[in-house]
C-alpha cells in the first residue's frame, strides 16, 4: 500500500480537527493533539490513479507556535491548507504558511479547503482568490467545505491523494 | 522380760520406721507446697515442654485432631492479637516467605509451561524522515493495522523532544513502558526500529535490536534512503524482522493476565500463607 504523510495546516479555529474527524474514524483520544502538538490518523482512499493510505497529521498551535510546530512537517508529501470562510484573515495566514513551506522546500501539492460553508456570511473562493491569489493559483484543487455537514470533505482528501499518486 | 528390755526392743524395731515416716511426711509437705505454687508448676512444665512435644511427636507421628482443635482458638487469638498489636512482627516473620512466593507466582503467570516470560508482539521498521511504516512483523493474534499511526506517533514524540529541549536531530523515545507492555526504539540514520514486548525484557535484547537495525542499514541502505512510502518496496526485509520477532515465543492468552488477576492471586496467596502459619503453630503445640 502506498502511504503518504499529509498535514492539516491553517490558522487556529478554522476547523482542521473537525475536518479530520469528518474524514476518518479516529480511535485515538483528541487529548493527544494538545499534549504532543499533533494527532495522527489514517485513511485509505481510492482514486482514479489507484489506492493510497493518507497518514493525516493534525497539528495544533497558534501563529506564534507555528515555527516550532513546523518540525512536524518534516517528510510530508502534501498538505491541506484550511481557511475559515467567515474570517478573511485566515486566508492571509494560510498564504503565509504556503510561502513558509515553499521556503523550507516543502513543495508537495496542497489542496485548499475554504471551510464552514454551512455558516452564513461565508467567503467564496473568488474572494479568497482576490485577496490571496497565490494561495488559490498554486493549489492542486480548491473546495468550499463544511465539517458540519460533510460537504466536499471526502472530495478534498481524495483530490490530494490523487495528486500524490499521479 | 523387763520393761526396759521391751523399750529397747521397741526402739530397735519401730524407730527406723518412725524416722522414715517423718521423712516421707516432710517430703510430701514439700511436694504439696510446690504443687500449690503456680510459678513453681510453670517452671517445672517449661523445663520439659519441648522434650514433651518431641516425645509426643515420636510416640505419635500422626496429628492429634482433638488436641489441635483444643488449642486452635488460642492460637488464632494469639496470631490475631499479634497482628493487631504490632503488625511489623507478623510482616517480618512472613517477609522471607512471601516475597519469593509472590515472585514465583507472577513469574508463573508469564511462563506457561516453563516457556520464556518475554514475548514480542510487534517489530516495526519505520522511516525516520516521514514517520511512515516501512515494514512490520506482528505475532499471531496481534492487530497490525495501527502501524501507520504508531510509527507516526514515535516520530512525533521525537519532534516533541527536540522542541522541548531545543535540540536538533537527536534520538527521541528509546524506552516506554506501560504496565507489562514495553516499547524499545532504536534509531538509525535512515530508519527506526521499534519492538513492542510483553513481560520482562532480557538485558541483552536492546543490543540485539541495535545490531539488527545496523545490519538492515548495512545491507539495504540504498532502499531505505529511496523509500517512497510503499511498503512493498521493502518486503524482502520481512525475514529480518521475523527473525527478531522469534527471539521469544508469543505469550499465550494465559500469560496476558490482567493486573486484576495478579492482584487477586496475591490476596489469595496471603490468605493461604496465613492459614499455613496457623497450621504450623498448631503443629508445634501438638503434644
Amino acid at each position: 500500500m502506498q502511504r503518504f504523510k499529509v498535514c492539516m495546516l491553517g490558522a487556529p479555529g478554522v476547523g482542521k480537527t473537525s475536518l479530520v474527524q469528518r474524514f476518518v474514524e479516529s480511535r485515538f483520544d483528541e487529548r493527544y493533539i494538545k499534549t504532543l502538538g499533533v494527532k495522527i490518523d489514517r485513511k485509505h482512499v481510492a482514486t482514479p490513479h489507484g489506492a493510497a493510505s493518507l497518514i493525516v497529521w493534525d497539528i495544533y498551535g497558534d501563529e506564534e507556535e507555528l515555527p516550532s510546530n513546523r518540525r512536524h512537517l518534516r517528510g510530508m508529501a502534501g498538505s491541506l491548507l484550511v481557511v475559515d470562510g467567515t474570517r478573511s484573515t485566515t486566508a492571509t495566514i494560510a498564504d503565509q504558511i504556503r510561502e513558509m513551506n515553499t521556503g523550507d522546500g516543502l513543495t508537495g501539492p496542497y489542496v485548499l479547503m475554504v471551510n464552514k460553508s454551512d455558516l452564513s456570511g461565508g467567503t467564496s473562493l473568488d474572494v479568497v482568490a482576490e485577496n490571496c491569489p497565490g494561495l488559490v493559483e498554486n493549489a492542486e484543487a480548491a473546495f468550499v467545505t463544511s465539517a458540519l455537514d460533510g460537504s466536499n470533505v471526502e472530495e478534498a482528501f481524495t483530490s490530494l491523494a490523487s495528486a500524490l499518486l499521479s | 522380760m523387763e520393761e526396759s528390755d521391751l523399750e529397747q526392743l521397741r526402739a530397735l524395731i519401730v524407730r527406723p520406721l518412725q524416722d522414715e515416716v517423718e521423712s516421707l511426711q516432710s517430703r510430701v509437705n514439700e511436694l504439696e507446697k510446690s504443687l500449690l505454687e503456680v510459678e513453681h508448676r510453670a517452671g517445672a512444665v517449661g523445663e520439659v515442654l519441648s522434650q514433651a512435644a518431641q516425645h509426643r511427636r515420636l510416640e505419635n507421628p500422626e496429628p492429634d485432631p482433638v488436641f489441635s482443635e483444643a488449642i486452635r482458638p488460642e492460637v488464632e487469638l494469639a496470631i490475631h492479637q499479634s497482628s493487631r498489636t504490632d503488625s511489623a512482627v507478623m510482616a517480618s516473620a512472613l517477609y522471607p516467605v512471601i516475597g519469593p512466593v509472590i515472585r514465583k507466582m507472577i513469574a508463573g503467570l508469564f511462563s506457561p509451561n516453563g516457556e520464556t516470560s518475554f514475548a514480542i508482539e510487534r517489530v516495526l521498521l519505520f522511516d525516520r524522515h516521514t514517520g511512515l511504516p516501512m515494514q512490520q512483523h506482528v505475532a499471531p493474534g496481534v492487530d497490525g493495522e495501527d502501524a501507520d499511526v504508531i510509527s507516526g506517533m514515535l516520530d512525533a514524540i521525537r519532534s516533541f523532544v527536540e522542541d522541548a529541549f531545543d535540540q536538533t536531530e537527536i534520538d527521541g523515545l528509546n524506552d516506554m513502558r506501560v504496565g507489562e507492555i514495553s516499547v524499545l526504539v532504536e534509531w538509525g540514520p535512515l530508519a527506526g526500529l521499534a519492538v513492542v514486548t510483553r513481560g520482562i525484557v532480557p538485558e541483552d535484547f536492546r543490543q540485539r535490536v541495535r545490531v539488527q537495525l545496523e545490519e538492515i542499514h548495512r545491507l539495504h541502505g540504498d532502499r531505505l534512503e529511496n523509500f517512497s512510502g510503499d511498503d512493498a518496496e521493502l518486503a524482502s526485509l520481512q525475514p529480518a524482522l521475523a527473525e527478531l520477532g522469534a527471539e521469544a515465543l508469543p505469550a499465550s492468552p494465559a500469560s496476558r493476565a490482567k493486573p486484576i488477576a495478579v492482584a487477586v492471586g496475591a490476596v489469595l496467596l496471603l490468605l493461604a500463607l496465613f492459614v499455613l502459619a496457623v497450621i504450623a503453630v498448631v503443629r508445634v503445640f501438638n503434644l
